[in-house]
């Protein structure tokens, strides 16, 4: 049973009352409970596709959003992310339900999935194999990750590459996709079939709507992608689309500096990111045009297959 | 910690007992030190010296045999120099240890 398929009340029922909901969202199993209702709607759109997993034998984290206490509820309402009950951040609007729920999620994995080699990037496949788009706030990275997502790439994830340092591949962990201000209307304009929430103004990173993760990213998040391509995003404004080869040792430093674990890893981690970077084609991208560096990309796969 | 460089004597370098993980692209070596938990960067050069020592102690006059200097177009006195800079961070970063002879 997917979350999608309980009725309102039955959902509002489950994710109030204990044990609350046990939610699989890639490798993770996420056990949820909210004191507040206003999420709600948007939980169900949003994370419509999510497996339910009551009998799962291990909880990765348990999360919940509640009211920062009895007065906030009706004085310039907050709201308290907790996981396994404790509150790692400040509580915020409770107006910003959904994005402090996301937020809190992400903080969740850098600070769990340490079985992972974990890098700050987006990660779709084609063909089998992933490509990985590490990249630095501004740099359009989930821009290009909806973009992506909607012309033919399968959605992993658009914030962690989750690394399995065992085999090397990439996990998914398809989630919404945060766009930010400017990004939310050029995607409107992109990709009209892509599932827009509303947008949160006002939040610490400006204007938020989340991207629904495409139904069939979901359906396919217990299959891992072999590394393809590691290429590092850089948007700028008018800028021609350049697809310029990286060196390895240079993509190395690049993914080292961009993982969440590198260093806690130790060994495991050099291990892992060198095998990683030996396995793909190493390029940076630098682009305007959202349709042209989608031709770029899909040029790679084509070459690959 | 060894002593700092001084021509007045000669040492003996090896690698530190610690692990060390190395992979190599177009001739820039990446070398993981598993004590410090460090990632290094070494050039041609570098790669050589650790090379070398992986073989066993050299000191500073068999290091430069092994890096042969001629086809690196460096002139001896500057690669010499060079070297002994270069064993002296390896020293600091724990990589290698150098003693010092009589």
């Amino acid at each position: 049973m997917r979350i999608g398929d309980l009725s309102d009340g039955e959902l509002a029922r489950q994710v109030r009352a204990r044990p609350g909901l046990d939610v699989r969202i890639g490798p993770f199993l996420v056990n949820l409970r909210l004191g507040l209702c206003e999420p709600l709607p948007l939980l169900q759109r949003m994370w419509h596709d999510y497996p339910l997993e009551p009998s799962a034998g291990i909880r990765d984290f348990h999360v919940s959003l509640d009211h920062n206490g009895w007065l906030r509820r009706w004085w310039r309402p907050q709201a308290r992310f907790t996981v396994d009950g404790r509150s790692p951040f400040q509580p915020l609007a409770a107006a910003h339900h959904f994005p402090m729920l996301e937020w809190g999620l992400n903080w969740c994995v850098a600070r769990r999935g340490h079985h992972l080699l974990m890098l700050h990037a987006a990660v779709l496949e084609r063909g089998g194999r992933a490509l990985i788009l590490p990249g630095a706030p501004g740099a359009g990275k989930s821009t290009l990750c909806t973009a992506l997502a909607h012309r033919g790439w399968r959605l992993l994830s658009d914030e962690f590459a989750l690394v399995c340092p065992q085999y090397g591949r990439l996990l998914p962990l398809p989630r919404p996709i945060p766009l930010k201000n400017g990004s939310i209307g050029v995607i409107r304009d992109f990709a009209p079939e892509a599932e827009i929430g509303p947008a949160f103004t006002g939040t610490r990173k400006g204007t938020v709507a989340h991207v629904r993760p495409p139904s069939a990213a979901v359906a396919r998040m217990d299959e891992p992608a072999t590394p393809g391509w590691l290429v590092f995003p850089r948007w700028q404004a008018g800028a021609d689309t350049q697809l310029e080869p990286l060196s390895r040792s240079d993509a190395f430093l690049l993914v080292a500096s961009n993982a969440f674990n590198y260093e806690l890893l130790g060994e495991t981690g050099f291990i892992t990111a060198a095998r990683l970077v030996e396995r793909c084609g190493c390029h940076t991208l630098s682009y305007s045009n959202l349709d042209e560096a989608i031709v770029r990309l899909g040029a790679l796969a084509e070459a690959a297959a | 910690m060894t002593v700092p460089s001084s021509t007045a004597v000669q040492r003996r370098w090896r690698l530190s007992s610690a692990p060390l993980l190395e992979v190599e692209w177009d001739g820039e070596r990446l070398l993981y030190h598993g004590a410090s938990g460090e990632t290094h960067f070494l050039n041609a050069t570098g790669a050589r010296v650790v090379e070398r020592l992986r073989e066993g102690d050299a000191d500073l006059d068999e290091l430069l045999a092994a890096l042969d200097p001629e086809s690196l177009g460096i002139a001896p006195e500057l690669l010499r120099d060079q070297l002994d800079a270069l064993l002296t961070r390896l020293d600091e970063l724990g990589i290698v240890i150098g003693t010092t002879t009589a």
